[in-house]
């Protein structure tokens, strides 16, 4: 059980530290890490839910193993997604600073 | 039996006009000879619809046919239940559809000629055919709050096109002004007045439907009158009032006193207008209303015996304003006011026969005697109006003076007028005899020997003013001798040489026709054990000796001043003073409308400028100016929250999750 | 099992088929061609899914792979799906259509991605109400999140979507992780993802995960959803998306927030168990007060729009949450919380047509006055009639004008909040949602006045009407509005009848 409530508190705080990243980063790139982050976090979370230790050996459940690949790979696409517009937030602001991103406002 | 064929049909009749309206729009932008022939197309298709529901007045069916369906229905919702739109196919609606569709085809072919080169012909077009929609959805209708639409929609028909040509120009001082000074209006007056005085009915109406929806819970004609038993004995007493709150509607519409003076000014409008809203259809619609509410009123008598006030109400109503108005009319110096006045007075002789029919046991042959009347007069006073459109038009002046021995040049013109005015006045073997006897025989059935009289002596003046309407149209020498008076065109006289060829025919087959409505709605209308079927000249011979007399009497004095010109009426009234102060005061409407004007037209107007300057200028505008700079800048505030920086959205986000996350887990769920 | 798959099949392969077809349309010089195969396909969808409709309601699960283990991904075709999937399947197919001739206006290139991630985004959205568990939801979702994240950036030589879509992305991808791990905890709690599995094993309260696990989901879907303090996205995405893109992301991507919270907040977390009813009428209104307050000083006319379905979205999560409240504090009236679902889910179908509707008009106004900006284009209105009057209808429609469906569904979720009078709850929210009622109203007619009726800025005096292709999903729309007023009720039976699989 010891093991279950580190892979938790591994979670929580990779977690914690992604949402940390994206809400206070100014660099656009280190927010796409931050949301990695989250990421990483989420999936070892469900990774953990499936985790069943049986007479000393453990294995994680097949349906959260699917669930953590089918995420894993969507949060490649989104990684993709985000760094691609990134590039283009640089080639349309000359910066990757968030705060200048201001255009759209109120 | 299959009824959903005939409820089809019934649907269709009212749409395809209102379909027919909405296309006359896009038609025009295609070309106007489309146009014309397409709004007609439209009128026709709607009269073939009706045609085709004639049959089931022989058939042997079960009426009322009935479909319909709820347009909301969500069971079990504590508020909202059911809202119904349905048809309802009984002889009364059947007939009636079919005088409005008809009569509005003839008057739609009509307009073609009479209307041809104006130049608002589209706006014309759209508000005919969507009158015949509304007055279709208005008598087919099975709930008071489905036949409130058409009411309303026919109702701003009526005002577009009597206000037809609003721009109110002096040269149309001759052709479509009304009355003279002091009481001359030009068309845009008209047509709101027609509005406000109706509306003011139409109020009451709405009060009466608003009792009769929380008292007796059903709108729907075949429900009320079960549901009207099962009213709690505490309520009752509303149900009554209710009724005569709804026939405030009925005498706005069909002008009956004290609402009546709406529709001698009326007359700016076309003349194939007033054949068709004031003449034959709309001003109809009250009728139908009284008759739509005489079962049920008939039937509550039984329990509540109130509710026999509403028949007194509608019989004296009907037998005081005929009265009125026809003495108005024998003194009428323009053409359509004649006729105006005319079927005021005739639709006073409807009322009259519902109500004297609701208060004695043969109640069939007051029904059956309205509606017959109903018919017939709408026959021959379309004639008339269309006939008179004509005349207009070949005088090019409203004016009775200016018209006179016009025989000679209009021949189809005279014959039709003629044998139209012969059915009015009641002359046998006219239509309109059979009609007014069967009218005055509910009078009398009834007992109601006053109002007996008061009809017999409206007959009189009936006989008078036709006879001089004639006269002073068509004998007498010619007024305009360097004017080229001719005959209409043929698109023009042919819808009332029909009419008026009708008027002779429907006299001829009276008896029978007679007889088959007695028997259908007797039928139909079975409510009581004593409803024994009164047949036609049961009531001795008093009626019709009564009638012919009242014309005789009439139409003497008519014919030596008008026909034979043997004295001039102007010189009577010069000679004896008393004559010349009558003729005054009918000449003044009886000072009613001046009384309208004077006291609550005027003062109105009045009290709204005050409002307008005192009130709304100083106190609601700046309140809303307030108001609205208030909302901006709250508005201006809050949207300063959207920064713009993603890293405060974010934040925005994770506070919403924290609070919703404590609102869980604290207040658990 | 066909009737489950082949309405995905369509879209999906369609998709795939447009990629390939594309160029060779265009080495034809037939640059159409692509967007009528596009609508050729939501046709069919469409068709497939109207046919199914017709038939008697029932409820069809199937599992691929068929066999007990939990891995399969199970499917599900019932009366409520096929509600929701038709009206993303018309909005799709409307969206379609105007795409083909907006897009060559605008000088679009890229054509055949663009129908793909079209087809993919309805794709999505319809595997999401189809979805029978949890993963499948989650992976069906993603696709339609992932498609909408790169149709709002579709047009990357402006700075304004690039820099909406990627907020857009971000935020979203917030939400999604976050449902995610919410999705997660249910997983740990139970050990099953299926709908069914999760009803049973829940239906004897779970404390403190359970709890959780409901803020998450709730947080996680509402931020698709655009509930006030996650909706930040919206304003900025919208507008900055293609015309069409916001019709669908406006009229349909939203509501697949609200059915994923629905569905799972009623069918998996029951509301008689747990008591999220009065947190629902909370954000709900919070929702729609904000949003009406933002909305009136807009000046870019798509923003102003956007706004406004925040606000709707709010209307719909108060009904919603009337529902559960109702069902949590007095079991015995179910009546009251049919009605309040009753009118939440036709405001779904309402509230798409009057917005879609109204975007795509507002597409046709941009596209000849070359301007979003509300003060010059004013009094476009009348150079353009056919497309005035459909926008007229739509926004009467949203406006809740009777005797249009927008006033029905209104009404019955007002009625159902004032069926308790002696609720305090209840009664404050609904006189907050018909004070919002009414102030929606007069921003939606003064939108309308000053588009259609005021004094023309200049420079309009030369503009015709929009291009036929572009006018015909305006009058296919405008005639479904016209059409379900006058059959509100076979439209009112079949939600009925979708919401007792929700209640069950």
């Amino acid at each position: 059980m010891i093991l279950h409530e580190l892979y938790f508190a591994a979670s929580l705080i990779l977690i914690v530290v992604g949402l940390y990243a994206i809400m206070s980063k100014r660099n656009i790139v280190r927010i796409v890490i931050g949301l990695e982050l989250l990421t990483l976090g989420v999936n070892l979370t469900i990774a953990t839910m499936g985790l069943r230790i049986i007479n000393g050996s453990s294995s994680v459940d097949a349906l959260a193993q699917s669930m953590v690949a089918i995420s894993m790979a969507i949060g490649a696409a989104i990684a993709a997604l985000a760094l691609s517009l990134a590039i283009n937030i640089y080639r349309h602001y000359g910066t990757f600073d968030v705060r200048k991103l201001r255009r759209l406002r109120w | 039996m299959n009824v959903q064929p005939w409820i089809n049909l019934a649907w269709l009749s009212w749409i395809l006009p209102l379909i027919g309206a909405l296309l006359t729009p896009l038609l025009a932008k295609v070309g106007e000879k489309v146009r014309d022939y397409g709004a007609v197309l439209f009128s026709f298709l709607a009269m073939l619809m009706t045609l085709q529901l004639l049959p089931l007045l022989w058939m042997d069916v079960e009426w009322p046919i009935h479909g319909g369906f709820s347009w909301v229905l969500v069971p079990g919702a504590p508020i909202l239940g059911k809202i119904g739109a349905g048809m309802l196919l009984d002889p009364l609606s059947v007939i009636m559809a079919n005088i409005v569709a008809v009569i509005s085809f003839l008057i739609m072919v009509y307009s073609l000629g009479y209307m041809h080169g104006d130049p608002g012909l589209t706006r014309y077009w759209f508000f005919m055919n969507f009158f015949i929609a509304n007055m279709l959805l208005l008598v087919l209708s099975d709930n008071l709050i489905l036949m409130l639409v058409g009411w309303e929609g026919v109702g701003l028909c009526s005002y577009a096109l009597i206000g037809y040509w609003y721009q109110d120009s002096k040269e149309g001082w001759l052709h479509y002004w009304v009355g003279e000074p002091p009481e001359a209006y030009p068309p845009s007056h008209c047509g709101m007045k027609a509005f406000m005085v109706t509306r003011f009915g139409d109020l009451l109406m709405i009060a009466g439907i608003l009792i009769l929806a929380s008292t007796v819970g059903s709108l729907n004609f075949t429900e009320l009158v079960e549901m009207g038993k099962n009213v709690p004995a505490g309520l009752q007493p509303l149900l009554p009032i209710a009724l005569i709150l709804i026939l405030g509607g009925a005498i706005g519409k069909s002008a009956q006193l004290p609402l009546m003076e709406w529709l001698p000014d009326a007359m700016a409008g076309p003349s194939s207008v007033s054949a068709l809203i004031h003449a034959a259809t709309m001003v109809k619609a009250g009728v139908y209303l009284v008759a739509r509410l005489f079962p049920i009123a008939l039937a509550w008598s039984m329990s509540i015996p109130a509710a026999l006030n509403f028949f007194y109400a509608v019989m004296w109503i009907g037998a005081v304003t005929a009265f009125i108005s026809a003495s108005q009319a024998a003194v009428s110096s323009e053409l359509k006011k004649v006729l105006a006045y005319s079927t005021v007075s005739q639709i006073g002789y409807m009322m009259m026969a519902l109500g004297a029919g609701g208060l004695t046991a043969s109640f069939i042959t007051g029904y059956v005697g309205s509606l017959f009347h109903l018919m017939n007069h709408a026959v021959f006073k379309a004639a008339l109006f269309l006939a008179s459109g004509s005349i207009i038009h070949a005088c090019g002046s409203r004016f009775l003076r200016d018209m006179g021995g016009l025989r000679k040049y209009m021949p189809i013109t005279f014959y039709s007028m003629l044998f139209a005015a012969l059915a009015l006045m009641g002359l046998p073997p006219f239509g309109g005899f059979w009609s007014k006897d069967l009218v005055l025989s509910a009078t009398l059935s009834a007992g109601e020997y006053a109002v007996f009289l008061i009809g017999v002596i409206t007959a009189i003046l009936t006989a008078f003013y036709s006879l001089r309407m004639i006269g002073l149209v068509f004998y007498g020498s010619s007024r305009e001798e360097s004017r080229e008076v001719h005959e209409a065109p043929k698109s023009m006289w042919t819808p009332y040489l029909i009419l008026a060829a009708l008027s002779l025919i429907i006299g001829l087959v009276a008896p029978m026709l007679e007889h088959g409505l007695e028997r259908i709605f007797s039928e139909y209308l079975l409510l009581s054990e004593i409803s024994k079927v009164q047949e036609v000249g049961a009531v001795s011979f008093v009626v019709p000796t009564a009638s012919i007399l009242a014309l005789i009497i009439g139409a003497i004095p008519a014919y030596l001043l008008y026909v034979k010109r043997a004295k001039d009426p102007g010189e009577i009234t010069s000679r004896h003073a008393s004559l010349e102060a009558i003729r005054k005061f009918l000449f003044r409407r009886y000072y009613l409308n001046a009384f309208y004007y004077r006291v609550i037209a005027y003062p109105s107007i009045r009290l709204g400028q005050l409002l307008f300057s005192g009130f709304e200028r100083k106190v609601l505008d700046r309140f809303n100016y307030a108001l609205s700079s208030a909302a901006c800048g709250v508005s201006n505030a809050v949207r300063k929250v959207h920064t713009g920086v993603l890293n405060h959205y974010v934040i925005g986000m994770g506070v919403g999750a924290l609070i919703l996350l404590l609102i869980f887990l604290i207040g658990g769920a | 099992m066909i009737q489950v798959f082949t309405p995905l099949f369509i879209l999906l392969g369609a998709a795939v088929v447009t990629v390939v077809v594309d160029p060779l349309f265009r080495r034809v010089g037939f640059r159409e061609g692509s967007g009528i195969f596009a609508s050729i396909a939501f046709f069919f969808a469409l068709l497939f899914l109207g046919v199914e409709a017709l038939k008697p309601p029932k409820v069809i699960a199937y599992r691929i792979f068929g066999s007990e283990s939990p891995l399969t991904a199970s499917l599900k075709l019932d009366p409520l799906s096929l509600y929701l999937s038709m009206i993303f399947c018309g909005i799709g197919l409307a969206a379609s259509i105007y795409s083909i001739r907006y897009m060559i206006l605008e000088r679009e290139t890229g054509l055949d991605r663009y129908y793909l991630l079209l087809l993919t985004l309805i794709a999505g959205m319809m595997g999401v109400t189809l979805a029978n568990d949890f993963f499948t939801l989650y992976v069906f979702w993603e696709l339609m999140a992932i498609s909408s994240y790169s149709l709002v950036s579709f047009r990357k030589w402006s700075w304004e979507a690039v820099e909406a879509g990627f907020k857009y992305l971000l935020m979203s991808s917030i939400g999604s992780l976050m449902a995610l791990l919410g999705i997660a905890l249910l997983y740990g709690l139970t050990g099953s993802l299926g709908f069914d599995a999760l009803q049973a094993s829940l239906s004897s309260g779970k404390g403190l995960a359970a709890d959780l696990s409901l803020a998450l989901i709730i947080m996680g879907f509402g931020v698709t959803a655009a509930i006030v303090p996650f909706h930040s996205w919206l304003p900025d995405a919208h507008p900055a998306a293609p015309t069409p893109i916001s019709a669908v992301l406006s009229g349909v991507v939203i509501k697949t927030g609200v059915y994923a919270m629905l569905w799972s907040l009623f069918k998996v977390f029951s509301p008689s168990l747990y008591g999220f009813g009065t947190v629902l009428i909370g954000i709900g209104v919070l929702t729609m007060t904000f949003a009406n307050i933002v909305v009136v000083m807009q000046s870019d006319v798509k923003r102003f729009l956007a706004y406004s379905s925040i606000a709707n979205i709010g209307y719909i999560i108060t009904g919603i949450g009337l529902a559960a409240y109702v069902m949590r504090n007095y079991p015995s009236e179910i009546g009251v919380a049919m009605l309040a679902l009753t009118g939440a889910l036709f405001h779904i179908l309402n509230h798409a047509l009057g917005k879609g509707l109204a975007f795509l008009c507002a597409g046709c106004y941009i596209v000849r006055a070359e301007s979003r900006d509300l003060s010059e284009l004013e009094g476009i209105g009348a150079s353009m009639p056919a497309t005035t009057s459909a926008f007229g209808i739509g926004l009467l429609n949203l406006a809740g004008v009777p005797p249009l469906s927008g006033f029905w569904s209104k009404l019955f979720i007002i009625s159902a909040g004032l069926a308790i009078p002696s609720d305090g709850v209840m009664l404050t929210a609904t006189a907050i949602f018909i004070l919002n009622s009414v102030l929606a109203a007069g921003y939606y007619l003064w939108l309308f006045q000053r588009l259609a009726f005021k004094k023309k800025a200049q420079g309009n005096s030369r503009i015709k009407e929009a291009p036929m292709l572009m006018l015909i999903p305006l009058i296919i729309l405008a005639a479904a509005c016209i059409l379900i007023t006058i059959m509100l009720n076979p439209v009112l039976q079949f939600i009925q009848t979708a919401l007792e699989v929700v209640l069950g």
